[in-house]
């Protein structure tokens, strides 16, 4: 019994006196916690900054290359409708009229060019008539004629002709085109560069807001200031019409079908699945079941709204169908159970008590479905929309089967066209695009804050 | 004590009906003692044997008003001055049945003696002790029908007048017995009628301090009154 | 029966709903098991019992609720007039406006007070105008006593009103489609004490016109409020009686401990 039990010294850890510590004093570990979070936000706060400024250089980027497409060169002189030139026959038969070509509107263009230099006693120097016509567009003589076909009473009179200036006196003007560049250049010279200054000053040529950016159809390679994005609004806006006619009462009545009536078992998990997935299936396989199906075997005009509508169809749906779903799912079981209880029918539970209620979450996916449907370019190239098309289509439902373009594909083609008007046309394009996407998108936020949580 | 009614009606109903059954029970109770005190002195042996059948239903109605509480504290759960106006009635519905008994009793000893020769006096005394405790009883539950917290005070101390003729009562018997032992039998039957009233007169009190309880949620703090100097030897 | 009320003395001697060996199962979960009951007419009934003892599965057999439900399968017989409502050819809907339900958390469509109590009548046709609509929605609000608060404001939301009076609004939605029988299902849980008093004051004045089925797990609801008590435990209805005589003697043993607060 020479042990001494050792109950000094080794005390059990649950008795072991608490060491008081004050709150005031500061902890290891908090000191650590507090470095953590402030590194944490430091980080969040440096990703939003890159992001933003990501965003400002993409935005500045193409204000400062699309703004320009918005305003034009134009020149305003009168022109003399000859009826010797333009109506051989003599009879104002506008079927024969139409043999003139753009050349004979040409040469009158250039003599009334030249008057009016003249007129103002400007100096053309060794510049011929045909140099004279090349300071204006070559759109212009068509523009021209067709005025004139339209409209056979004009012949003979003069009208007051508002002109395009040619894409390079309108590139000098926006600061593409300079001295040194125009003298190689085979579409200028610098001597029309100058005269065009002189011009300005003598008020004949100025730089006006181009409204028809928006409505003039494409126009072809060598002519970038008459291009404009008619036909494509156009064929976006049935493309958009299309779709939301299709899509949104497809989208819903499945999207209400799957979630109230069908009855819950593999197949429907199997549905289920699928949409998912089909949310995530890549837009050019999209493209590809389109030109095959619509295309090859349905035999549908290639390039036609009713095509490229028929398949952001197919495309949008699943992404109609999901919020859609979450909508309805949304909606308390409060409210079937009431309506239930009321002696409603399953179906008119849905239609009088859900539906209205989802409505807000499926108008919100419906318009941003069709946001993204407007931007989607993939699947259109695939069908055949990348071609040049200077009709408009017609009207509905006829005008749906004409061929037409859509925005995104418009950008796409004028980016690949080699005069370097096109790519302030192009980046013109996409501030019209990214208006419209902000307009629906901001649409979408409006409604869904508007009827938020009305039960 | 508050006025308003119960949102649930019928609660208001369950207590007014037990409150009626106590009411009707004090009715049936200061009749008893009126009858028995006249039985006694007109010597009327119908009457008493009238009192003394009455007396089953006031038990019965004490039944009753024990079973409608108890029914009332099960489903209505009465909290505050529900619960004390239940908790008194039970009492009081405990209180007058023994004042039936009581009455029932001196019904019984006046027909006994209503075959003994009279004592002066004595019938007169009593009925004027009958009549008095009679009026007592009547004010206390005027004061748990008003809940009267003065005329609950009252009450206890007039119940000291009670004590008074009781003790006068027993003196004037005591007197009767030492002069006549022939009186014995019948001043015997009569102590206990008188005392019998007296408790009467005690019931009354504990009735108006139950209503003092129901008013104000405490008992009276002071001793009753008492004065009841023969039980304590001065004679 | 003996009733110590002194008004409101109303006829019950007739069976409203009968059920007979009523078996739930959900899935393979045997729920309720041989559940004998007979509600009576224009009495209020309680159902009482401990959490998931089947008393408010039972309620949801009576209107037929549970077909919502995929998993639940019923067998035995439940009559509403000597009619059994498991019939193939009866039709749930045409049940459920004979009858209604009121639930526990009170559910107004988001629509105007006016709307929901016309939504019933308007879906059963069971008016020829509007004449005729606006007499039932004014009539069923006057029941629900809730008339006085709301004839000013008809077409606002019904969710713009408080708990009570929307647990009210649900009741007048619930009778204006003249049910025979009202089941309510823990009408008063989300109320507030003075509110629960209230609706339990307007079930007692509904009692003359209705049958009522309430499942309550307030002990005291249930006393205050029924004429009919039946427990529920473990799936089986192991008392049922009158409820004064179950709150002061009932005779089984179970029921004792659940109503003194010695299980549940």
């Amino acid at each position: 019994m020479t042990t001494v039990p050792p109950t000094q010294d080794a005390v059990p850890a649950a008795d072991a006196p608490r060491v008081a510590h004050s709150l005031f004093a500061p902890d290891k570990r908090t000191a650590s916690r507090n470095a953590q979070e402030s590194r944490f936000r430091a980080y969040g706060l440096v990703a939003i900054v890159i992001a933003l400024l990501m965003l400002v250089w993409l935005l500045f980027s193409i204000f400062s290359a699309g703004l320009p497409a918005f305003r034009q060169t134009f020149i305003e002189i009168p022109v003399q409708l000859e009826a010797a030139v333009l109506d051989k026959a003599g009879n104002g038969n506008p079927v024969e009229m139409a043999s003139v070509t753009t050349i004979g509107y040409g040469k009158l263009i250039g003599r009334a060019l030249t008057a009016e230099l003249e007129a103002k006693g400007i100096d053309i120097g060794e510049m011929t008539p045909k140099d004279l016509v090349g300071m204006v567009s070559e759109n212009a003589a068509a523009d021209l004629r067709d005025m004139v076909l339209a409209d056979p009473k004009l012949l003979g009179t003069t009208v007051q002709f508002k002109a395009l200036a040619h894409g390079r006196i309108d590139g000098y003007f926006k600061g593409r085109v300079t001295m040194e560049t125009a003298a190689r250049d085979n579409m200028t010279s610098p001597e029309k560069l100058m005269l065009a200054d002189k011009m300005v000053a003598a008020g004949l040529m100025e730089m006006r807001f181009n409204a028809g950016f928006l409505t003039m159809p494409d126009a072809s390679d060598k002519r970038p200031e008459a291009a404009g994005l008619g036909v494509a609004i156009i064929g976006s806006l049935y493309m958009m019409v299309v779709v939301l006619c299709l899509a949104l009462p497809i989208g819903v009545a499945a999207s209400v079908y799957l979630e109230e009536f069908a009855p819950k078992n593999r197949w429907t998990d199997l549905i289920e699945v699928n949409i998912a997935n089909l949310a995530a299936v890549p837009s050019i396989v999209y493209g590809i079941l389109g030109l095959s199906f619509f295309i090859n075997f349905a035999e549908l005009p290639r390039s036609a709204p009713i095509v490229g509508g028929l398949v952001l169809t197919l495309m949008t749906l699943p992404r109609i169908i999901i919020p859609t779903r979450a909508a309805l799912k949304a909606v308390p079981p409060s409210i079937r159970d009431a309506a239930l209880g009321v002696g409603a029918s399953k179906l008119q539970t849905v239609t009088h008590h859900v539906l209205p209620l989802a409505m807000p979450g499926v108008l919100t996916g419906t318009i941003i479905g069709l946001a993204q449907a407007l931007g989607e370019t993939a699947p259109l190239l695939l069908i055949g929309m990348v071609a040049f098309v200077r009709d408009f289509p017609g009207a509905p439902m006829s005008g749906l089967f004409d061929p037409a373009s859509a925005l995104p594909v418009q950008i796409y083609n004028w980016t690949q066209r080699g005069d370097p008007g096109f790519v302030e046309r192009a980046s013109g394009a996409i501030i019209v695009l990214l208006v419209f996407l902000i307009v629906m998108n901001t649409a979408a936020i409006i409604l869904r804050r508007r009827y938020e949580r009305r039960w | 004590m508050t006025t308003d009614r119960h949102i649930a009606s019928a609660f208001d109903r369950d207590l007014e009906g037990v409150q009626a059954l106590v009411l009707k029970m004090a009715g049936l109770v200061e009749a008893a003692l009126a009858d028995a005190a006249t039985a006694l002195e007109t010597r009327d042996e119908a009457m008493a044997e009238r009192v003394r059948e009455g007396d089953t239903a006031i038990d019965a109605l004490e039944e009753q008003v024990n079973t409608e509480c108890i029914r009332l504290i099960a489903i209505r759960a009465p909290t505050a001055g529900d619960l004390r106006t239940v908790l008194t009635v039970m009492k009081i519905a405990g209180s007058l049945e023994r004042c039936g008994d009581y009455a029932k009793n001196l019904a019984k000893r006046s027909i006994v003696l209503a075959q003994m020769h009279t004592i002066e006096g004595a019938a007169g005394s009593i009925r004027r002790m009958a009549r008095q405790v009679s009026l007592l009883l009547k004010d206390a539950l005027d004061a748990f029908i008003s809940r009267d917290v003065d005329l609950a005070q009252a009450v206890r101390q007039q119940d000291r007048d009670i004590d008074q003729m009781y003790s006068a009562l027993f003196r004037e018997f005591l007197t009767h017995m030492m002069e006549d032992p022939r009186n014995i039998t019948a001043c015997m039957h009569l102590h206990f009628i008188a005392k019998n009233i007296e408790r009467v007169g005690d019931h009354a009190t504990t009735i108006a301090e139950q209503v003092i309880y129901l008013a104000t949620g405490d008992l009276p703090r002071d001793p009753r009154p008492k004065s009841e100097s023969v039980t304590m030897g001065n004679v | 029966m003996k009733d110590i009320r002194l008004e409101r003395d109303v006829q019950t001697e007739t069976n409203k709903i009968e059920a007979r060996k009523v078996q739930v199962y959900y899935g393979t979960n045997h729920a309720l098991k041989d559940v004998d009951v007979d509600i009576l007419d224009k009495t209020v009934t309680a159902f009482i019992g401990p959490s998931g003892c089947g008393k408010s599965t039972f309620l949801r057999c009576l209107n037929r609720m549970n077909d919502t439900v995929a998993s639940a399968r019923v067998e035995g017989m439940i009559t509403l007039e000597g009619e059994n409502i498991y019939d193939p050819r009866v039709d749930p809907v045409q049940l459920r406006a004979k009858i209604g339900m009121v639930f526990q958390k009170p559910n107004p469509f988001p629509k105007s007070i006016y709307d929901n109590v016309a939504y019933g009548p308007k879906i059963h046709g069971l008016t020829r105008n509007k004449a005729e609509l606006d007499e039932v929605v004014e009539a069923c609000l006057r029941k629900a006593a809730l008339w006085n608060e709301v004839k000013d404001r008809l077409q606002s939301p019904g969710t713009g009103l408080s708990g009570g009076q929307q647990q009210r609004l649900c009741i007048a939605r619930a009778i204006a489609t003249s049910p025979e029988v009202l089941l309510m299902d823990e009408p008063c849980s989300a109320l507030d004490p003075i509110a629960t008093a209230q609706v339990e004051e307007l079930i007692d004045e509904l009692r003359s016109q209705f049958s009522v089925v309430i499942v309550t797990h307030s002990m005291q609801q249930a006393a205050r409020v029924s004429q009919r008590t039946a427990f529920f435990h473990l799936g089986y209805l192991v008392e049922y009686g009158e409820t004064g005589a179950i709150f002061t003697n009932p005779k089984d043993p179970r029921t004792e401990s659940y109503i003194t607060g010695r299980i549940g």
